[in-house]
């Protein structure tokens, strides 16, 4: 199990899920698709980033604390050394003007995967009101008035409930 | 341990509460406190770092792992993904033993739903921060809407996108 988490972190380039999927569920068979959507559904209303929660929930479930860990292990151990070893040889070398371009051009493709990302979500959402008005509020508070995300979330999260509830029994 | 060690740690636990639907949704509140509010990093650090992490293997998480450190080294680097991941321990362990009650639940099914269009409004606005943090010239609005739509249009993996934006960025046009 840690040898397969260890996998999964190292060939997980910029967003590890589509990898979780492949090795759990359609190679090793630990768990079905259902259980897998079960599983993530819950972890993405959970605080935390999703794919530790995934791999603490997923090693829980299997081995208790010991199997928790190792998954976690598993999946932290190598790419954070590589990262480190990558922020170092930056650093080394940080003032090459043609390191230095790299890192800017990166950083700009990096913002537009961002971009796809957030259009990926929207985009199943664009005919509800709702998350125009909510996401659109989002944005206002979040970029126009620097509010920090704590009250972002205590104020909102209770309309964008609420906001689904009332909809959904208008439209019953 | 220095103060500002511990003012970062004490961060790091409260984004990782907060990140509600992934590190996505916290890239804006990050450099809200790191950038803006304290002047722990500069705008173009931060956007460098997220660059590295992007071209890492590996979750999105190494981002944290990256500002510790920046600030404080590899034990800074080490004790910030430990604080950033810790929570998630916990919060996992009790979910794993209710998990398969909590899923057939109403409560839980409007929860999910419900948070939808805050979750897509706080992505909406990292993606924006980032955009104009990462924006240097017109240049960089090109590469980002073309790294955009390659993302959408096309299979490539993001880390073939970066690859090819760091060749533009080697070969001078950045």
């Amino acid at each position: 199990m840690f040898r397969c988490w260890l996998l999964i972190g190292v060939t997980g380039f910029g967003g590890v899920l589509p990898v979780v999927v492949h090795e759990l569920v359609t190679r090793r068979r630990w768990m079905t698709h259902e259980e897998f959507s079960e599983v993530l559904a819950i972890c993405q209303i959970l605080p935390g980033p999703n794919i530790v929660n995934i791999s603490v929930i997923f090693g829980m479930r299997i081995a208790g604390w010991a199997g928790a860990l190792a998954c976690l292990g598993g999946l932290l151990l190598l790419p954070v050394i590589i990262a480190l070893t990558l922020a170092i040889i930056y650093s080394g070398v940080a003032d090459v003007p043609a390191v230095q371009r790299a890192t800017g051009t990166i950083a700009s493709a990096a913002a537009g995967l961002l971009i796809a990302v957030a259009l990926r979500l929207f985009w199943p959402q664009r005919g509800n009101p709702v998350a125009w008005g909510v996401g659109a509020l989002v944005i206002v508070l979040v970029i126009g008035f620097r509010v920090p995300l704590l009250w972002v979330i205590l104020g909102c999260a209770p309309l964008s409930i609420g906001l689904y509830l009332w909809k959904a029994r208008t439209h019953v | 341990m220095s103060d500002q060690l511990i003012d970062l740690l004490g961060q790091m636990v409260i984004q990782s509460l907060l990140a509600i639907g992934g590190i996505n949704v916290i890239l804006g509140e990050l450099q809200r406190v790191l950038v803006a509010e304290n002047g722990w990093l500069t705008a173009q650090e931060f956007t460098s770092l997220f660059a590295l992490a992007q071209a890492s293997p590996g979750p999105n998480t190494l981002f944290v792992t990256l500002i510790g450190w920046r600030l404080f080294g590899i034990g800074g680097g080490l004790a910030a993904t430990a604080v950033f991941v810790a929570p998630s321990i916990i919060i996992g362990a009790i979910v794993a033993r209710a998990w398969t009650r909590w899923s057939e639940m109403r409560w839980f099914v409007v929860l999910r739903r419900g948070l939808v269009p805050m979750t897509v409004g706080l992505v909406v606005s990292s993606a924006i921060l980032l955009t104009l943090a990462a924006a240097s010239g017109p240049i960089s609005w090109v590469i980002t809407v073309a790294a955009a739509t390659l993302s959408l249009t096309t299979r490539l993996p993001p880390v073939a996108i970066l690859a090819i934006a760091a060749v533009v960025g080697v070969a001078g046009l950045g």
